[in-house]
């Protein structure tokens, strides 16, 4: 697996500030980036030589309609434009029927369900320039009835498709509250070897439900599930995301250094 | 044949112009004394903000306190060429909160975010403390000068006037006059309404010297905009961004927008008051100083 090493989310709205930050790697959020042309930070960011991956939120790969094929022809110029060492998706869908939830809603764990994400999955993968990892997501409801557990779940998926995996720490960490899960459970199901990359994000506590903003710090709570992880595997890479709210430059930079100590603690 | 008033025709045409010229005199002589006050006492040291409005007026202010809050990191430029607040920021005076108040909700461009600050009482003390020491003239001073300035060419119009009126009724030829009549109310319409510039001599003086000992640092951006901000990458991210347009390091003059102490933005006769126009030069001089950073846009 290629390593990344510790990276940022890079937002239009902060791409000084990500281009002063001491990062090995970016991500950009596909569907938010023109290509034709590619802003001038990331191209700043390419000359350096920085890895950037492109990560997108609209293909919808759980869901019965087919995927969009102008969303994966997007995601695959984005990939291309940044010469991108990887792709991500969530293992979610967005909508069905042709409505569009604007979330992402988590896929049934059944069997029927997994041979559609895997159709799906190996549909996209072919129109893609560059390997896909795929994300597990924070879900604020589970389906009855499921077949598997999200690691069996993700597990299977990984095998069958051949794709990576995308870990989001904050995800896990959300379901574990808001639905119960147990992340230890969780990681000790996932095929460890197959994280590509690991993303961390800031949340908030309301009402006994943790809310995963992206718009917050990063708790301590989140940053311990990052120890689970780093602690049983060192991830190639692990990516701050922050897409709200922008603190001062300073405070990502100790969120970085944060998380940076949690991946080297366990090298 | 008896000549209205004794005069002839042509006399009269002569006269007028001569009466003209001297209207004209009286105007340079009163507009020029508005920016020649007696200084009473010697101009004290001034901070960057009194420096800043000198130069640039109420929206030289307001770039310097986005100077202030951009190098604070209380604000934070991107390469479209908008502002926007950090989390948790605090403005520590009235303007900063202001500026911060402007791009709380999102991101902005800096023409905007000053175009959006018609004016604070902070900038009004400033530009009072500045013109307590005859170093600018204050709005209504600058317009009661504009006035009093064109009253000859009044008096001359209704001389004229009557003239041509009696003349007309004696069906006598006027063409001439209504020629100069013309004329002549163009000039009051035309002089009414350019600005005066802000500065006294004395502010020019005092700017002078600020010039002379400032060289870096924010300094610059009270003097020529943040065009001048110190750091290359948000310099260069504000003034190439987009269609986003900071100040070009003009220092000319500038003048008041009717009536208030905002930096009026090129023409004489923008109506609104702090409106710049598409080009988008966001703190220029009017009156004649011209318009450093309009173009393109």
């Amino acid at each position: 697996m290629n390593r990344l090493g510790v990276g940022v989310g890079w937002r239009a709205e902060i791409d000084l500030t990500v281009e002063g930050l001491a990062v090995d790697f970016v991500e950009v959020l596909a569907e938010n980036v023109p290509t034709d042309p590619l802003p001038e930070s990331l191209r700043v960011l390419r000359g350096r030589g920085l890895p950037v991956v492109a990560h997108a939120v609209s293909l919808s790969l759980g869901g019965t309609d087919p995927v969009d094929p102008k969303r994966v022809a997007h995601l695959a110029a984005v990939a291309d434009a940044v010469s991108a060492p990887l792709v991500s998706e969530h293992v979610a869908f967005t909508g069905a029927g042709g409505l569009d939830s604007g979330h992402l809603l988590p896929v049934p764990r059944t069997r029927e369900a997994l041979d559609v994400l895997v159709a799906n999955v190996r549909a996209v993968r072919q129109d893609l320039p560059a390997p896909l990892a795929l994300e597990n997501i924070a879900a604020l409801l589970d389906w009855p009835d499921s077949d598997l557990t999200e690691g069996q779940f993700l597990a299977e998926l990984v095998d069958r498709t051949d794709c990576d995996l995308l870990i989001d720490v904050a995800n896990l960490y959300a379901n574990s509250v808001n639905l119960a899960t147990d992340a230890a459970r969780f990681l000790d199901e996932i095929p460890l070897e197959r994280i590509a990359y690991v993303h961390v994000a800031g949340g908030v506590h309301h009402d006994g439900v943790y809310h995963d903003t992206h718009a917050h710090a990063v708790t301590p709570e989140v940053l311990d599930v990052l120890d689970q992880l780093c602690a049983r595997v060192t991830p190639p890479g692990v990516l701050l995301e922050r897409d709200d709210d922008y603190p001062a430059d300073t405070e990502l930079a100790g969120e970085l250094s944060a998380i940076r100590e949690i991946v080297e603690r366990h090298v | 044949m008896e000549h209205p008033w004794g005069i002839s025709g042509p006399e009269f045409l002569w006269l007028y112009a001569a009466g003209l010229a001297v209207a004209l005199a009286w105007l340079i002589v009163t507009r020029t004394r508005a920016r020649r006050p007696r200084q009473i006492e010697p101009t004290p040291p001034l901070d960057l903000e009194s420096v800043a409005f000198l130069s640039g007026g109420s929206r030289r202010v307001i770039e310097l306190a986005i100077g202030r809050l951009l190098e604070a990191g209380a604000l934070r430029a991107n390469r479209s060429g908008t502002i926007s607040a950090v989390k948790g920021s605090q403005g520590n005076d009235p303007v900063e909160a202001a500026v911060l108040g402007a791009v709380a909700a999102r991101s902005r461009q800096v023409r905007t975010v000053i175009s959006s600050i018609r004016s604070s009482e902070r900038i009004e003390r400033i530009a009072d403390e500045l013109a307590a020491h005859q170093l600018v003239v204050t709005p209504r001073v600058a317009a009661s000068a504009r006035r009093k300035a064109v009253l000859g060419l009044v008096l001359v119009l209704v001389i004229g006037a009557v003239r041509f009126v009696n003349g007309a009724v004696k069906s006598l030829p006027v063409s001439y006059l209504a020629f100069e009549l013309i004329a002549t109310l163009a000039l009051i319409v035309i002089l009414l309404k350019r600005p005066i510039r802000a500065r006294t001599v004395h502010g020019d003086r005092a700017l002078e010297s600020a010039r002379t000992t400032i060289a870096d640092g924010l300094g610059l951006v009270a003097l020529f905009g943040l065009a001048m901000f110190p750091n290359e990458a948000v310099r260069s991210a504000l003034s190439a961004g987009g269609k986003a347009r900071v100040s070009s390091g003009s220092s000319s003059s500038w003048s008041y927008a009717p009536g208030v102490y905002i930096a009026s933005c090129g023409g004489s006769t923008s109506s609104g008051g702090s409106s710049c126009g598409s080009s988008g030069g966001s703190s220029c001089g009017g009156g004649g100083g011209g318009c450093g950073g309009g173009g393109g846009g």
